[in-house]
């Protein structure tokens, strides 16, 4: 792994996993950072590397939230509404990036990880079977049922 | 890949396309603090890798002079080097009268002998006589000589006492020293 292609990755997939890893855990910054640095400890590169850097975000993203669960329940509760988890976009026909935090923050997290992985990740439905460890029928049953709850919440913001 | 992951079409793909056009934060993460971290990280890989390797050969450097200083001690003497003080400055050369060393001649006794054999005295002759064959064949092959007549009497009795009777007779040396009593 090349410091080019490791800069390379981070500039492209590292907002996506840390809005995926937000889904579970209130630092994602330090799983992503892990997981990079994972990638560039392996001796042998994986195959498919965005798939890989996913599956690590996701476990690491699971532990540090037990763990924080264990520790302050009460406090990790009240920073999950902190942050934003997209950039104030500039176009005023667009979606309100704070609607949409709230949103996405309220679907289940089955149905949550999906929608954040295919629409921000762009990952395929096989890949994301695999990665959560089901059929890609049920991932896709389950991104159009949280497309379609998304879609009824941002009805009034959303222009279409 | 299957007809799932096909482009959006239709109303409610409309609005995941809006989704996506969401940029997600990066939050706090830095591109360079995750490059230097994970060029760090790598590094300390390597920098145990031959920490490793060093004590490795550390050791086996260690256990090779213990064998051979175990196996082979004889082979190898045991040599002291001892460094000595560096002489002087030799001093400046001086002339210096050196004598010449005496030169002794070969020998003297075929002089001697033939000063003895030029004599007239017949005890002197026969002392010479006696000295050569005593030199050339050994004290034991002498022949049997007569008493001294000069010997005072009581001294040869004294002689008499002191001497065993026994054994084989002595020669008797003319003009050499007798022993006397106390």
């Amino acid at each position: 792994m090349t410091p080019e292609r490791l800069g390379e990755l981070i500039d492209r997939y590292a907002a996506a996993l840390v809005l995926y890893a937000r889904q579970w855990c209130i630092a994602p910054e330090d799983v992503v950072q892990d997981a990079f640095v994972k990638l560039v400890q392996q001796v042998d590169s994986p195959e498919q590397v965005v798939p890989w850097l996913y599956r690590v975000v996701r476990n690491g993203a699971i532990s540090q939230s037990r763990s924080a669960r264990r520790r302050q329940k009460y406090e990790t509760r009240k920073a999950q509404k902190l942050p934003e988890w997209f950039e104030m976009g500039d176009d005023p026909t667009g979606l309100d990036s704070s609607v949409v935090t709230e949103a996405l923050s309220e679907l289940p997290v089955d149905q949550r990880e999906i929608i954040v992985a295919h629409l921000w990740g762009a990952l395929t439905f096989e890949q994301i079977a695999e990665l959560v460890g089901t059929s890609t029928s049920t991932a896709f049953r389950r991104y159009n049922a949280g497309l379609n709850t998304l879609r009824l919440q941002l009805g009034a913001s959303c222009p279409i | 890949m299957s007809d799932l992951n096909r482009e959006p079409s239709g109303e409610r793909d409309k609005f995941a396309q809006m989704l996506r056009n969401l940029a997600p934060s990066g939050g706090k993460l830095r591109r360079e603090r995750v490059v230097f971290e994970a060029g760090r990280m790598k590094g300390q890989r390597q920098a145990r890798f031959w920490v490793g390797m060093t004590a490795m050969l550390a050791c086996l450097a260690v256990c090779l002079a213990f064998w051979i200083i175990i196996t082979t001690p004889d082979q190898y003497p045991h040599v002291r080097v001892r460094q000595f003080a560096e002489p002087t400055a030799t001093p400046a050369l001086i002339p210096v009268v050196v004598p010449v060393p005496y030169r002794l001649e070969p020998s003297e006794k075929p002089e001697l002998e033939q000063i003895a054999q030029q004599m007239d005295d017949d005890r002197l002759k026969r002392a010479w006589e006696i000295r050569r064959q005593m030199l050339e064949k050994g004290i034991d092959e002498l022949p049997e000589l007569p008493s001294s007549p000069n010997l005072p009497k009581a001294v040869a009795n004294d002689l008499r006492d002191i001497l065993p009777d026994e054994g084989p007779p002595r020669p008797q040396v003319p003009g050499s020293i007798y022993l006397l009593p106390r």
